[in-house]
Order: C-alpha cells, then structure tokens, then sequence
C-alpha cells in the first residue's frame, strides 16, 4: 500500500482510498487531492493502493466516511468543498456521473458529449441527429436492429436548441414493461416542476406536444411506472420510436384552378351568399392541395379524413372537431369556408368555436356555403388548441355511422381584420395523441409467467453503477459489506455488486449532481455490461431484498 | 446444571403450536435421548431452544415439557422471540415461524465451541454422542451425515435405551446426498420396479447411486465418484457381468476412468470410457456373491441446471449367460440368396473347437476363410486357403499367449464389448456450464435434510453470518448455506453409519417427505408464499462456484444481534 496521508490536524472525515491505475498518476493524483482539501479544508486521508488492495485499506481507513476512486480521476472544486462541508448522511450511497473526454458515463449508459455538453444523438437515433433534441436523464442510449428506439425510465429529460419558437414535437410512443396498469398515463413537466400537460397511452401512440416559444427543456414522467423485469435491471417505463419536430398540418399551397372552385360557388351563390362571394374564392384558391392554410398547426379528433367530391376537397366534421392554431407575429382571425351538414339537415346553423378547457371565443352563423372569419382573442405568438362545433347536436344518418354536421372547404389563419384583444391564457403547452396502432410487445402476455416474481420484487432501483470510481458511504457499511467482493470478476462487475449490497443493506442511492463533478482521464474505457448470471443475481437481490456479500470474515485478501 | 462451558451447542427453533402432530412427544424424545446420553458419555453441551413467536394461549415449551429429576449437566436454554419482533417480518401472517431466522438467533447466543444445527425430532445414536464427546471436531469442517427416518410410534413410557432400540430397529428411509430411499430390514435401499437391472439378477444398490431417471428411450442411475453394490450371481449366470455404460457430461471431452474396488479399497479392475459402451466385468468364477465399489474419475466439471457432478450413468447391469456361439451345436445359415454350407460345432475342448462344414446338396466349397475377431469386433487374425469338395471337419487349435506369469493372472478385468452411439449433452438439461473449466472447487454437498444436522465451529458460524434470513418458506435456505461454507473454504466432511440421526416420522405439516411435498406445494401457493425453487437454488450453487466465493446474505446484526431477547434456563 503506498500511504500518503496529508497531514491532519484531526481525525479524518473522509479516508480516500484510491486505487493506483498507474505509478505516475498516483503523484498527480495525491498532488491534485492534497492542493484541494488543503484549500477547501477538507479532514481527509489519503491511501493510494495497488489494485487490488482496496479492502485491505478499508479495514485500516479511520475516517468517518470511505471514498474508494481511483488515481486517474480528479474533483471538482465544488467537490470538495462539499466534502468540507461536512454534509454527508450515515447510511447513504453516494455515486456520481463520471466525465471523460467527450463522453459522460451515467447511469443510463456511457454518451458521447455534444460541444456544450449536452448528450449527443447517435446517427442511428429516434431523432435527427441535427434535429436539436437531446436526451438527458431517465433516456436511455438508442438501440434495436431495425426499427431505433430508446427506453425511458421514470423521468425522461428532453433538452432543446433555440431556435424553434413555438414548434411542435412529435412523439411515438408506447408502454415499456415498466409501466403499471394500462393505459400509462404521461406527464409533461417543465424546468419549473410544473405539470403542464398529459396523456395516457395504452397502444403504440404518437403524440404531438406544442411547447412554448422559449421551451429549453421538458421531462416527461411515467407515472405509475417503475416495474421491473427479470433479466434486464432498467426500469423500462416508455418506449420512444420517435421525437422529431412535427410539420404543421395546413401549408402555403399552389393556387387552385377556378374551375375546381366552381361547384363550391354555384352553391353558394344557390344560397343566396353573394356578398361574399369574392372572400370565398380567395379562400378556397389559397386553400391548395388540402383544406388547411397557414396556421393550422393540427386538426385532430371531431374531424373526418378529407374527401373529395368531383373537384372540390372537403373535410366533414362532426362534433367538438380539434384544430391546432398558431398565431403569428400578428393577431389572426379563423378564417374558413363552411357549409352545414346531412346530420343538420342542411338547415343553418351556428358554429361555435372556444379553447380546450376555455371559454367560447367567437360563434358565427352558417347558412348554405359560408365563408366565415371569426377574431381569435389570443396573443401573437401562442399556440391555441380549439374546438369547433355547431349549436346544436346532430342526427344519426341512416347507413353511415359518421355525424356529419358540417364540411370544411377551407380553414386558415389569416392577419385580423379586427384586432379583437388578446385573452390572457396560461403559459400553453397543448398535446395531442395524433395517432395509435398496436404495441409491438405485449409486455401482460411476455411477463405473464414472471409476476409472482415481479410483485415480490415490487418497484426496484436501477442504481448508477456504470463506471464507479467514486463510491463513498460511511465506514461502518462498508465494514458490514466486507468491503469489495473478493472474486475474480471484473472489476466494474464486483463494483455493481458492492453498489447492490449497500443497497440492499439500507445505503440509499444519492447520485452527486453538477457542478459536483468527477472526471477521469481520457482513455478507452468501455464498462462490460453485467452478464446474465450476475443481472439474475441481482434480481434475486431485488426480490430477496437482500445484499449479498462474497467474503468471510478475514476479508481483506485483495478484490 | 453446566458446570464446564459447553463444547457443544445444539439448535433448534420451535413454537408450542403441535406443527407436524405429537410435536411435543417428539420433542420430549430428542430432549431425553439428548440430555441422557450426553450425560452418559461426558459431553458437555447445552441445548440453546429458539421459542419463535409463542402462540398466545399454549404454555411455553420449558412448561409444556418435561424434566428430569436430577440434574444432568446439559443446559437447556429457552431463548424466546416474542410476536411483536417476529410480526415486523414479511409472511408473518402466514408463517408464524421463520425458521432460520430462528436457528440464527440461536447460534448467535450459542455459547459452544462447537454449533449442531438441527431440529426438535433428530434423535442421536449412542456412537454419535460418543463421537461428539470425543472431541475431535475441527475447525474448518463443516460435518454433515445421512437422516434416517423412523417410524412415529414412538414407545410409551419407556427410558431413552427403549427409545434408542425402537430407533434402530425402524428405519423407514434414508436421506443420502444420492436422494431420499426407502430401506428394507438389512438398511439397504429396496429394489424398485424397472430398474436398470432386473429382480432376478440379484443385485442391489448401495450408497453412490443417485435416484432412476427416466426418459423417453431409456431409464438410468447416475453415479456419485464412489457406488457400492452387492451381488449374488444367479445359476447359470456366468461370472461376467455386462454393463450399459456412458460417460457424464462432467467428463467433457476426456474419458473416465473407472475402477472396480473390493470393500478394502483395492482396485480390482480398471478401464477408461469414452462416450457410451457396454462394458464386461469378468469375476473370478469361484465368486458368487460379493460386494463391490465402482469408481469414477473424471473432470468434474460443473453442469448448469444441475449441481451434481455426472461422471457416468448406468443404463443397465446384467449377467452374461454362456454366448450363443459357445452354446449352440449348430449355427444357422445366414442366407445370401443361395444355399449355404451347414456349419456345425461338432466338440469344444481347452483350446480347441472342431466343427463340421457340409455344403449343400450339389455344391462344393471352393474357399475357406477363418476370421478372429476381438470382443470389440476388430479383426486381429485371418487366414483364407482354397479347398476341395466334400464334407470339411475343421479344428481350430488355440493357442494364447498371456502377459504376466501364470501366477499372478488376475481373473478380473473390466473390457469394453462395443461402444455404442453417444448422448450429446450439449444444449441437454445436462450441459456442462460454460464456465466449467475455471469452476476450480465445484463439487456437489450433501445437502439433503441438511436442517437436520449441520455442525460446524462456532467461530465458522459466525464468519459466515449463518443462515439467509429471508423471510420465505424455508426450503432450501439451509442448503445454500452449506454450500456458502464450502466456498468459504470450509471442507465438508460426511460422518458415516454407525454415525447416526434418526429422524421421528410426522404429518406432511413440516419438513419435507416424499409424500407431503405436493400438499406442501399448494398450501404455499394457496398462501401466495414465495419460495425458492430447485432451479434458482442451482443458479445460486452455480454463482459460488463461478466466484469460488461464499455468498453471504446477512449484515453484521444477523441473528437478532440487537434484541435482548428474554432467556429461560432449565
């Protein structure tokens, strides 16, 4: 053992027993710990060992708390003056990410970094790798040999580029195995800790998720998640295919020919509407290859699919009919051409639209082909989910199970033609399931034979044991733990089954978090991940609620 | 009462609930047989009763109980855990008794250089006691031996000799490392039906010879390193006895050795096999009867599903009667699509056969070859000469050269008849673990009805923190613990008959018997109560040889370390 302890004044509140992976970085290392714990007066002392011999400096170790690193890893000066703060909890496992050049290695796995820290998209991801999204805590990296995917686990950390003012995400989504009684409800937080919004999934479902203009970051959080499998130790609550910034539904399309307006009109001039006859056929040319112009972000639920009837498109809608609006930089009016449906009866009706959750925000009466401009109160800017339905409620139609009570011939924003005053409206954040199909895995029937297991095992931790050079608790369980496993199993091995037993032994979790910060020197370093024996091991760690300790009294013989 | 500090302590967990019927008349005798025969033959030992969990309403086992008059130098000490501390466990509403949780307490309060682990219905043989009052136990071994069963009409009123009699003169089963097996009157495991030799061959299985398995094609025993049988040769069985051989998979690709020893450990015979063969065992003819060991020897390479080290399994065992071609005066024609000579054995005589050879009517040998084959079939000698017509009397005259001087020929010898097409075990229920080669301890415990006895030193006891103390049905618990103390280091040593333990037959309510195990199974599932199963107890042994590491479950405070539990001494 080579022992250099800096000299103290008082007992030691840390011993440090770091592991010499190299003769010339032990004097670094003691060089590196001395300057700092001098500086932030931190009551340590330091052994550095030979590989091998940590247990043996464990049992010597005086100090109140045992940090076991290793010499090619330094702290951050936050590090230590936490340390010598004194702030440490008997009966905790402390952990920490461990930077490495480029590469961040967590709990979820080794990342490459981006420039600016952030975990970098592979080029095989659920994203682009230039889409701007990145994934942080709770994503794991992405895998699948055809189709990519990434698990999350409990909360899934979404950071974002600047630069998309107001923009949607898409997400394609579907319950992992860690997820409770179907449908799994997400929610969405925002940096504040702040519900803003949610969704249940039950199938495979895509979600769009509006963010506000200066959205930087999101967490989406599975609740009632956190089950467990029994040869993987994840937590595997969702499964993400995709997330990718969502194309609005109506564009700037190509003008469309006179002639395909023409039944449209022929009606509306039948209907006695010729005031307006001139709004009508800008509408409908802008209206282009679909119905739906500029600033409709979405139309959803409440609408049927779009049809076309000789030259004229059209969208039948039914009832409470879901349309996603962006206001731009100014204010916007709803700007549609309408005509009332079967289930009306063809009679006159009025279209009433309000917010999601809100208030009525404009009404307008449709009679015969009608085009209507209806004020939206909302500030430039924002992004409103409406709902749009007739004044009353429509009739069944004999042999067609849709309601059709009025057809959509056009709908877009247009700049207002009266400046109505905006409503003030919460900070929006507006999701919308956008589509559904079956699951790939059906996780009830694949663990059918496993829950008697799985509800022994309950709701269990995935602790961070992905490169564990920094492993501190307090002496007296490290003592109980017999310190290392005294095995000849790798060492990132015997370091996940000592983290496992101290958890087992009531050490909780705490993972030390920026700007406390470890980092090792660049190199090669890929941790093996566990092997199917030692995963099942810790299942039955997991069920058994217990440690499992590899040495007998004695221990010290060199792990 | 103690006078001198114990050299043994003996513990056992228990509750007044009568679990398993007549519990306290079985307990009453593991006392009296106990408290006596240490008394009688000078051990010094105390007896350290873990009373888990008292059920409210029944007096305390030290009342229920009775006591001798005199006092004998055996401590009982009562050690109670009261519900309250036995209800902050998991199951406790179902299990009222967390047996090694209990058994821990007790070692943890055991105050003997030496702990026996066992339970309140073990009686021991008088050379037991007298072999633990030896003093001989080591530190380091963990002692283990096989359970006899006996029956449960125990003798009324009768002083612990009469109880020590009825004991060997009842024996039910034993419980051996190899299985569990019923035992007829001599204490030799009785004969089943379809087993891999029949009735009438007069053989029968002693200890080394796992439990018939059975498959779709054939059935067999496997093996322990060392399997005694005894025989006696039937009539007109030739002292030859044909053998249905294969080789384990713990052999890996090497042979096995094997080797037939007489009860004095002298080698008789020995071959190698490869694969699977039949294999001849000649005798000397004057033997008729006997008693032999058949040895193996091979890698001993660990098996994945199977802790069991599997050398050789036995297909079949039979007598070879005289062959066809030494018994029968004619040898019928092969036919290959015309008519053949008839060839007839006309005398045998030492080292000499003489046989006919007539060709059939209107034909006339042109050739004659001979052809000497050895038991295996490998052609070693050939001859072929032209011939003549007419009848042909052919002699064979034999002439044997043999190694060795006359004198010292042993009539024994263990040949390979043929070899007959091998069982691929890769990828089978029995695969050798791919961690096999670096399994460097691997071996196979006897663990069977280890609850019962299990002696080890106190100070080894205590550095492997005893027992799991999983709140679950407690099977298996104790046997995961053996094998912890043998990858710890601790060297298993099994003490042999007349070495005894005799287990009190009871109700399917406790412990574990043939018949009460499919009860047991559904009254655990009916209570939704977990339970290790066999297949994870194999993964578990399979961990420890991978580590060549003990696995130890409890933190320092095991055994209720921390609980001043309230003691009664009697």
């Amino acid at each position: 053992m080579l022992d250099r302890p800096l000299p103290i004044a008082q007992p030691p509140y840390v011993s440090v027993i770091a592991a010499a992976t190299c003769g010339a970085g032990s004097e670094a290392f003691l060089a590196h710990w001395n300057a700092l714990a001098t500086q932030y007066q931190v009551a340590a002392e330091v052994m550095v060992v030979e590989p091998g011999q940590r247990n043996a400096a464990l049992r010597a170790a005086r100090g109140e708390f045992v940090l076991c690193t290793q010499t090619n890893v330094r702290f951050s000066n936050e590090l230590f003056a936490f340390l010598a703060a004194r702030r440490l909890v008997k009966g905790r496992l402390y952990r920490i990410d461990c930077y490495q050049g480029d590469w961040l290695h967590a709990r979820e796995g080794s990342f490459r970094l981006t420039a600016d820290g952030w975990r970098a998209n592979a080029a095989d991801d659920i994203t682009p790798p230039d889409s701007g999204i990145h994934f942080g805590e709770g994503w794991f990296p992405p895998e699948g040999d055809g189709e990519v995917f990434r698990w999350m686990a409990g909360a899934g950390e979404v950071n974002l580029r600047a630069g998309r003012p107001g923009a949607a995400l898409e997400l394609e989504l579907e319950p992992g195995p860690g997820a409770g009684a179907l449908p799994q409800t997400l929610h969405v937080v925002d940096p504040e800790g702040t519900m803003v919004a949610e969704f249940a999934i039950a199938e495979r479902t895509t979600v769009r998720l509006w963010l506000p203009e200066d959205t930087r970051a999101f967490r989406l959080v599975a609740e009632d998640g956190g089950l467990p499998l029994l040869d993987d130790l994840r937590i595997l609550d969702v499964r993400c295919f995709r997330c990718e910034w969502a194309r609005p539904a109506g564009e700037q399309g190509t003008l469309r020919d006179w002639g395909a307006m023409r039944p449209t009109l022929v009606r509306q001039l039948a209907g006695g509407a010729r005031l307006r006859m001139l709004r009508t056929i800008g509408w409908l040319r802008a209206a282009g290859s679909n119905i739906f112009g500029l600033g409709i972000e979405y139309w959803g639920e409440g609408w049927h699919r779009l049809e076309e009837s000789g030259t004229e498109k059209f969208h039948w809608a039914a009832g409470d009919a879901e349309l996603v609006v962006r206001i731009g930089a100014e204010q916007q009016d709803l700007c549609l051409v309408v005509e009332p449906g079967p289930s009306l009866s063809g009679l006159p009706f009025e279209l009433v639209v309000r917010l999601e959750d809100g208030p009525v925000i404009g009404a307008a009466k449709v009679k015969g082909v009608t085009p209507l401009r209806i004020p939206l109160p909302l500030a430039p800017g924002s992004v409103a989910k409406l709902l749009l339905a007739p004044d009353r409620e429509g009739k069944a139609l004999p042999g067609d199970t849709r309601m059709l009570n009025f057809r959509v011939l056009a709908c877009a924003c247009r700049k207002s033609a009266t400046a109505a005053l905006p409503m003030k409206l919460p900070r929006q954040w507006i999701s919308s399931v956008t589509g559904e199909r079956s699951v790939g895995i059906d996780w009830e029937t694949r663990l059918a034979g496993a829950q008697a297991q799985r509800r022994e095992i309950g709701r269990p931790a995935f602790l961070h044991v992905n490169a564990c050079d920094f492993v501190l608790m307090d002496r007296e369980r490290w003592l109980d733990l017999r310190g290392y496993p005294e095995t000849g199993e790798l060492p990132e091995h015997r370091d996940a089954l000592l983290c496992y037993s101290a958890y087992f032994a009531g050490a909780e979790e705490e993972v030390l978090r920026l700007p406390l910060r470890m980092t090792r020197a660049e190199g090669d370093y890929t941790p093996a991940p566990l092997d199917e024996e030692l995963v099942w091991l810790i299942t039955q760690m997991r069920r058994l609620h217990t440690p499992v300790i590899l040495n007998v009294e004695g221990w010290d013989r060199g792990d | 009462m103690a006078t001198d500090p114990p050299y043994v302590s003996v513990v056992v967990a228990a509750r007044n609930d009568n679990h398993g019927g007549n519990m306290l008349g079985r307990m009453q005798a593991f006392l009296d047989a106990w408290m006596v025969q240490a008394e009688r033959y000078g051990l010094a030992s105390e007896i350290v009763v873990v009373e888990w969990n008292p059920p409210p309403g029944s007096p305390r086992l030290n009342e229920a109980l009775r006591w001798p008059q005199t006092a004998l130098s055996c401590e009982v000490r009562f050690v109670e855990v009261a519900g309250e501390i036995h209800e902050r466990f998991a199951h406790s509403d179902v299990i009222p008794l967390h047996q090694m949780i209990a058994k821990n307490a007790g070692i943890r309060r055991a105050r003997g250089e030496f702990v026996l682990v066992t339970n309140l219905d073990i009686i021991f043989s008088p050379v037991m006691m007298q072999f633990l009052a030896a003093r001989q136990l080591q530190q380091g071994v963990m002692y283990r031996l096989d359970r006899l069963d006996i029956a449960s009409s125990l003798p009324e009123g009768g002083d612990v000799d009469e109880l020590l009699r009825f004991c060997e003169g009842n024996v039910l089963r034993v419980f051996a490392r190899e299985g569990g097996f019923p035992l007829d009157a001599e204490g030799w495991p009785l004969p089943i039906e379809n087993d891999v030799f029949t009735r009438e061959s007069g053989i029968r299985l002693g200890s080394g010879w796992h439990e018939i398995e059975r498959s779709d094609f054939d059935c067999y025993r496997w093996t322990d390193p060392e399997a005694e049988f005894r025989f006696e040769r039937p009539r007109g069985a030739a002292p030859r006895l044909v053998m249905d051989l294969e080789a384990g998979p713990s052999a890996g690709d090497e042979p096995v050795t094997l080797e037939i020893a007489d009860l004095t450990d002298n080698v008789l015979a020995a071959a190698t096999l490869r694969g699977r063969a039949i294999m001849r065992l000649h005798l000397p003819p004057e033997l008729t009867s006997g008693r032999l060991r058949l040895r193996t020897k091979g890698r001993g390479l660990a098996l994945i599903r199977d802790p069991r080290i599997l050398h050789l399994r036995v297909l079949g065992m039979e007598w070879e009667t005289a062959p066809e071609w030494m018994q029968a005066t004619a040898m019928p024609p092969e036919s290959k699509g015309r008519a053949e000579p008839e060839v007839r054995v006309v005398s045998t005589g030492e080292r000499r056969i003489q046989f006919a050879v007539r060709p059939a009517s209107g034909q006339s040998l042109r050739n004659f070859a001979v052809e000497l084959k050895d038991a295996a079939g490998n052609t070693v000698l050939s001859a072929a000469q032209q011939t003549g017509d007419g009848d042909h009397l052919v002699t064979l005259h034999l002439d044997f050269e043999l190694a060795g001087g006359a004198g010292d020929a042993s009539p024994w010898l263990l040949e390979t008849v043929r070899e007959k097409k091998a069982y691929v075990w890769e990828g089978q229920f029995h695969a050798v673990n791919p961690r096999a080669a670096k399994m460097v301890k691997a071996t196979y415990l006897h663990t069977h009805a280890c609850g019962d006895f299990t002696l080890l030193a106190r100070d080894d006891w205590f550095a492997l923190r005893a027992y799991p103390e999983w709140p679950i049905w407690p099977m298996h618990l104790d046997a995961l613990f053996c094998y912890s103390a043998y990858h710890a280091g601790i060297r298993e040593e099994i003490l042999h008959d007349p070495l005894r333990i005799y287990h009190i037959e009871h109700g399917t309510a406790a412990g574990w018997t043939p018949e009460g195990e499919k009860a047991r199974a559904a009254r655990l599932q009916a209570k939704g109560l977990s339970e290790l199963q066999y297949p994870e107890v194999v993964r578990w042994i399979n961990l420890m040889r991978r580590f060549n590491a003990p696995l130890i479950f409890t933190l320092s405070q095991w055994g209720l370390a921390a609980e001043r539990l309230p003691e009664t001494r009697v």
